[in-house]
């Protein structure tokens, strides 16, 4: 076999480990899963999901048929096991299209799944469910790389996407998942029969293939061929995120300004429940935060629904200089609690305007992340595992 | 480019994603709190912390040495623990020790002062340097951990719990116990005077004294335990036997037995402070009142 080499994903295949599964698609497919959830630049953690589709007989006719074995709601692809796995009927979810309603009716398609269960064992089947199942292919990777979403989220994904991949790579719109956009990627793969993926715009890929390896370079060669359309467009019309606008504090004054603010901090998130924090203050963060672009780009908030379902819609970012003299907690906190407490009116707000009849009752009002330019980016979650994850 | 608002609004609030939610398991009783324990690394202070971690607490390791604290630490899950090096009668050591827990985990909720060592001798062989180890350790140690710590939890303003490990000997008027004896009840009669100190900003502080506890203790591995035995005419094997003997119920006492002293008044008993539970297997002498 031909040794890949990859510069912006990890290339874990271990050919002595795969050999001893051969002939177990499932378990080549956990096997698959596992390692593209090591590489967080290919997948969130949490985000994504992988299928796979095999050939069993059914108890009730003893009939052969198509069984799609796919990552079962709530699991972790790097640490996803037999049992985290829901195994389907395809001709079922083929059969679902009959009585499909439309897109009102898409969370009524959810229960109907459960009528689709082979494997009596599974797990919960994901939402994305119908993405994976109407599409023909044995192996299915879907994966919200970093260097995708930003391919995804693009204002001109769709040319940027025909740029990289010409007549290679199908693309379709941004949808919430469900079973509509399950008949969409089937349509899609339909009319371009030659594809090799799909971007779904503002969310994600879809790439496969007939064996689990394949499934796995075609993902690893999609994520590295868009790492490397970034990097080479990357600040050439103009600087990343505008340039810096403000410098760092050097890694030690950093540490110590965040340490005195953190607790002021946990107090004013803790408002509602207490909460766990996390804090980073890596180039990549402070690219970022110190950047000319910041005051315009983070009320836009992340792009990627499974990103900002962690993150909330926004960040808030603090009006404090770097070498703020934080000594005087009770000064500091009468400093910022006027932006807490427009942050917490804001989403109020957005849940007032947006709510339906039917929408569950606000959660948490606090902000997930705060953006302390010069500093660092803290995190607060219920844990300490969704804090960080959600930095 | 972001999402539109209400796509974005049909996502978080989706009753898909709800359902999810609420699927999740429920929390322990510990979650969302941050607790910083001195000693850690063994004995009676791992026990704690490995009940701390278990209720769901993130816990900070603090103890003297490294290696120990990284094999301690390495017991835990991700996203659990962390640690810092520390002697606790120096102010910097613990003040780098709560910064550990302000940038791994954004503060600190509960203090647990369980670093300690013990020196039995008669008034005429103790030395200076006795008197001040201990004094240092068990006194200087819990009134540093206590004053930064509350610093910690005033700017939080979302209360706390501090629990002192003591011992009953700072009730009980043992035999050569001079220096130990005295820094045992300047730690208790402490634990009373921070409880009236900061009720008012919610924390709550409380005294769990320990007694014989043999196995796993780390003062028993040294000369303490041999002293014992000589003085009461037995071997080391067989002191575990004889304290426990020694106790009302005749119960052999457990690192975990003290850990399960700390879980209560941090979990359960979210009435009391200023308060001490003896946790001996009932000693008479040690009644307080």
């Amino acid at each position: 076999m031909e040794l890949k080499t990859f510069k912006h994903v990890d290339y874990l295949w271990d050919e002595t480990t795969a050999s001893q599964l051969a002939g177990d698609e499932i378990a080549l497919f956990l096997y698959r899963s596992n390692i593209l959830g090591t590489d967080l630049r290919i997948t969130n953690f949490g985000g994504g999901n992988t299928s796979c589709r095999t050939i069993e007989k059914d108890p009730l006719t003893s009939e052969e048929t198509e069984i799609m074995w796919i990552k079962g709601s709530g699991g972790n692809l790097g640490s996803l096991k037999r049992d985290g796995v829901a195994g389907l009927y395809v001709d079922r979810l083929h059969a679902l299209k009959n009585i499909y309603r439309g897109l009102e009716f898409e969370d009524e398609m959810v229960q109907l799944y459960q009528h689709c269960i082979f494997d009596l064992d599974s797990r919960a089947p994901s939402i994305d469910t119908a993405l994976h199942g109407l599409l023909p292919f044995k192996h299915i990777d879907h994966l919200h790389p970093d260097a995708l979403i930003a391919i995804a989220a693009a204002k001109n994904s769709r040319e940027i996407t025909h740029e990289i991949w010409g007549d290679e790579m199908g693309w379709v719109p941004w949808q919430r998942p469900g079973f509509d956009l399950g008949m969409q990627l089937e349509k899609c793969q339909k009319e371009n029969p030659g594809i090799r993926g799909i971007i779904l715009g503002g969310h994600g890929l879809f790439t496969w293939g007939d064996t689990s390896y394949d499934s796995y370079i075609n993902s690893l060669e999609v994520i590295e061929q868009a790492s490397e359309f970034i990097e080479e467009h990357l600040g050439k019309e103009r600087p990343v995120f505008g340039g810096f606008k403000i410098d760092s504090l050097v890694q030690e004054q950093r540490k110590e300004q965040a340490a005195l603010l953190a607790p002021v901090l946990r107090g004013l998130t803790s408002e509602e429940n207490r909460m766990i924090g996390h804090f980073r203050d890596d180039e990549v963060v402070l690219d970022f935060i110190n950047s000319h672009d910041l005051q315009a780009l983070a009320p836009l908030g992340t792009s990627c629904p499974d990103h900002f379902l962690r993150t909330k819609i926004k960040p808030l970012v603090l009006d404090l200089a770097p070498d703020a003299d934080l000594t005087d907690s009770d000064k500091v906190k009468e400093q910022l609690v006027p932006a807490f407490q427009q942050y917490r009116s804001d989403y109020q707000a957005y849940y007032q305007k947006h709510k339906h009849a039917d929408s569950p009752a606000i959660r948490d009002a606090n902000p997930v992340v705060i953006l302390y330019p010069g500093v660092g980016m803290f995190t607060f979650a219920k844990n300490k595992q969704t804090a960080r994850v959600a930095g | 480019m972001a999402l539109d608002h209400q796509e974005a609004f049909n996502i978080e609030y989706w009753l898909l994603e709800e359902a999810k939610l609420k699927r999740m398991p429920a929390e322990k009783p510990l979650s969302r709190r941050i607790a910083i324990i001195t000693g850690a690394a063994g004995g009676i202070g791992k026990a704690i912390a490995d009940k701390l971690a278990d209720h769901g607490a993130n816990v900070v390791l603090t103890d003297m040495a490294e290696d120990r604290l990284i094999e301690a630490n390495s017991s835990y899950k991700p996203d659990v623990s962390s640690y810092a090096v520390c002697n606790v009668s120096s102010e910097t050591d613990i003040e780098e020790a709560y910064k550990v827990a302000c940038l791994e985990f954004g503060g600190v909720d509960i203090v647990v002062h369980c670093a300690g060592l013990a020196i039995s001798k008669p008034l005429s062989e103790h030395s200076m340097t006795d008197w001040n180890l201990l004094q240092d350790v068990l006194v200087k140690g819990q009134y540093l951990m206590a004053q930064k710590g509350a610093a910690i939890m005033r700017k939080q303003g979302i209360g706390g719990d501090m629990v002192n490990i003591a011992s009953k000997n700072g009730l009980v008027a043992g035999p050569n116990n001079v220096g130990y004896g005295s820094a045992k009840a300047a730690q208790q009669h402490m634990t009373r005077l921070l409880a009236a100190e900061l009720a008012s900003d919610q924390i709550r502080v409380n005294t769990i004294n320990p007694d014989g506890v043999i196995i796993g203790s780390k003062i028993w591995e040294g000369k303490w335990a041999e002293g014992r035995a000589k003085a009461n005419n037995i071997t080391v094997e067989e002191l575990p036997e004889f304290y426990a003997k020694r106790n009302l119920l005749h119960k052999i006492i457990l690192p975990e037995d003290i850990a399960n002293g700390v879980f209560a008044v941090v979990a359960i008993l979210d009435k009391t402070t200023g308060n001490m539970i003896n946790v001996d297997g009932g000693m008479a002498t040690a009644f307080p009142r």
